[in-house]
């Protein structure tokens, strides 16, 4: 199965871009658990490269496509997922149950590296033309198949709940997450005062959480 | 309960788009509160869970082999193992450093295997810590509703108050109605009771006049002559004047009577008074004269009449022409009983 991902029109003019090529999703592993990859953590951090490997490919198809969402580049991306297990493999010893589930860890620092190679290249997204494309192509997502991360059922659930979000929480939500903006960039770019921001991502993330409880 | 404007400093730090500042104190504010660091988690959860969300794209399969090979050129771990220096000879120095490298090795993996038991004790102590978290969250929130619940009764208990005041209220001034009826009520009764009272001692004092003219009468009669005579009290009839009273007696034996009146007005104009004697005998009452009324309304009449009269069962007075008449005209003005 191949995946199509729309690029924005206005980032073909950038230097070094080239049109994406589709590329297959992994196959679908076993469904391990959070105690599962908690534990491939605390053996990557006694150096254990065979526990490394797994969670590659547990975690690399769904750390890629945020970061290729952030970035919009497939070449960035894979440079940045690189940069992104390096860490994991630097940093697997200081990773904290307390503070969430290890794919979480692993996201923020996927999403952090992605953010800052984002202003360091100076790149944005073309955030409301890229939501309202995400909606139209939100049956091929639904049809890419699942991860390694997500069960099929977890994966269709989630997409339920993000496309019930209206319009403008997505917007500042996906603008704060993948376009690493701070709240008040947000408000000045989409011109609204800060306080309706804080708002429209307060309500789309506790509704996000109540819709997801079960699964999370 | 976590206010509005954190849950939305709790939902822009983990999007990471709280300025940095306004981070770092929001990530002091969670330290020392189990229900903001849970909270975090929920939407940390939130956040990883929405990439789920977006068409799934796998990496380069040779992205792996170069992520493999990067690491491992990295540094080697403490625990890898140590490079030793061969050109040591036989000796017990060549040994020495042999012996410290075994030792250092089991130093090594004792260590490791203690790291990773403390490790897993921290996972299960973070995990009861959560649970704990969990259950002081829930514990808050069975708080809350007792709050709410007695905030509820607190609500009922005051609405009741407000009708009791409002019933008090009702009651006082219908009391008070009730008070206001009753001391009219009271006061009629006790006008009442003065105008009877008034009249009480108006007739009172007609009877102290009358007792007075009986007086005057009886003490004009010879004792002897008493007990055949006949006395009567007059009083006013409707036509009358109000205020006169009068008594009359007179002696069959004798034949002659005495009439004492007190408080009569003068008659009217071209009029005189009358008095008259009622016997069964006669058809007619028989005039016992004309009256003369001197100062302050007083008469004081000894009469005597045209026939002899032996049963005087009455007495009376009218209003007749100047002179009299030999029958009564006029209007009966006092009578006795």
């Amino acid at each position: 199965m191949t995946t199509a991902i729309r690029q924005p029109v206005w980032t073909e003019s950038l230097p070094g871009w080239r049109p994406r090529e589709p590329v297959e999703p992994n196959p679908v592993n076993i469904q391990p658990t959070t105690t599962d990859d908690a534990r491939l953590l605390q053996l990557i951090a006694g150096r254990d490269r065979e526990a490394f490997s797994q969670l590659y490919d547990r975690y690399s198809g769904i750390l890629y496509s945020t970061i290729l969402r952030v970035l919009n580049n497939p070449d960035e991306a894979a440079d940045v997922l690189q940069e992104v297990f390096v860490q994991i493999w630097d940093k697997a010893g200081s990773y904290d149950p307390g503070l969430g589930k290890p794919f979480n860890w692993a996201l923020t620092l996927a999403r952090n590296r992605a953010i800052d190679r984002l202003r360091s290249l100076r790149r944005r997204y073309s955030f409301i033309e890229e939501i309202t494309n995400e909606m139209e192509s939100e049956g091929r997502a639904a049809a890419a198949g699942p991860d390694e991360v997500f069960t099929q059922e977890q994966a269709a659930l989630i997409r339920s709940a993000v496309a019930t979000l209206p319009l403008e929480q997505r917007q500042a939500i996906e603008m704060a997450f993948l376009g690493g903006l701070t709240q008040n960039e947000i408000a000045a770019s989409l011109n609204q005062p800060l306080g309706t921001i804080k708002a429209r991502i307060r309500r789309g993330m506790l509704k996000l959480r109540d819709d997801l409880k079960r699964i999370l | 309960m976590i206010d509005e404007r954190t849950e939305a400093q709790a939902s822009l730090y983990v999007l990471g788009a709280l300025p940095l500042e306004e981070a770092r104190e929001f990530e002091a504010a969670m330290r020392g509160d189990p229900k903001l660091r849970l909270l975090v988690k929920e939407l940390r959860g939130t956040a990883g869970a929405m990439v789920a969300a977006f068409p799934q794209v796998a990496p380069p399969p040779a992205l792996k082999q170069r992520v493999l090979t990067a690491i491992d050129n990295r540094p080697a771990a403490p625990s890898n193992v140590i490079a030793l220096d061969d050109a040591r000879g036989a000796s017990w120095a060549g040994w020495m450093p042999w012996a410290l490298a075994a030792c250092f090795a089991i130093l090594c993996v004792a260590l490791i295997s203690i790291g990773r038991s403390l490790r897993e004790q921290a996972v299960a102590l973070t995990q009861q810590l959560e649970e704990k978290s969990i259950q002081t969250a829930e514990l808050q929130q069975q708080l809350d509703q007792l709050q709410s619940q007695a905030d509820q009764q607190v609500t009922n208990y005051q609405t009741r108050i407000v009708e009791l005041q409002k019933q008090v209220v009702q009651r006082i001034e219908e009391i008070q109605r009730q008070t206001a009826a009753l001391t009219n009520q009271l006061r009629q009764q006790l006008g009442d009771t003065q105008r009877r009272m008034v009249d009480f001692r108006n007739q009172a004092e007609q009877l102290q006049r009358e007792k007075k003219v009986l007086e005057d009468v009886v003490g004009t009669v010879a004792s002897d002559r008493l007990a055949s005579s006949r006395l009567s009290i007059l009083r006013a009839t409707a036509d009358g004047p109000p205020g006169v009273v009068g008594a009359s007696v007179w002696s069959p034996q004798d034949q002659r009577g005495l009439l004492v009146l007190e408080g009569i007005p003068p008659p009217p104009a071209a009029r005189v008074y009358q008095m008259w004697l009622i016997d069964p005998a006669f058809q007619t009452p028989v005039s016992g004269g004309v009256l003369q009324v001197g100062p302050g309304g007083s008469v004081t009449l000894q009469f005597t009449t045209p026939v002899r009269v032996e049963s005087a069962q009455r007495f009376a007075i009218s209003v007749e022409p100047p002179g009299g008449v030999a029958a009564p005209t006029g209007k009966i003005i006092m009578a006795s009983n």
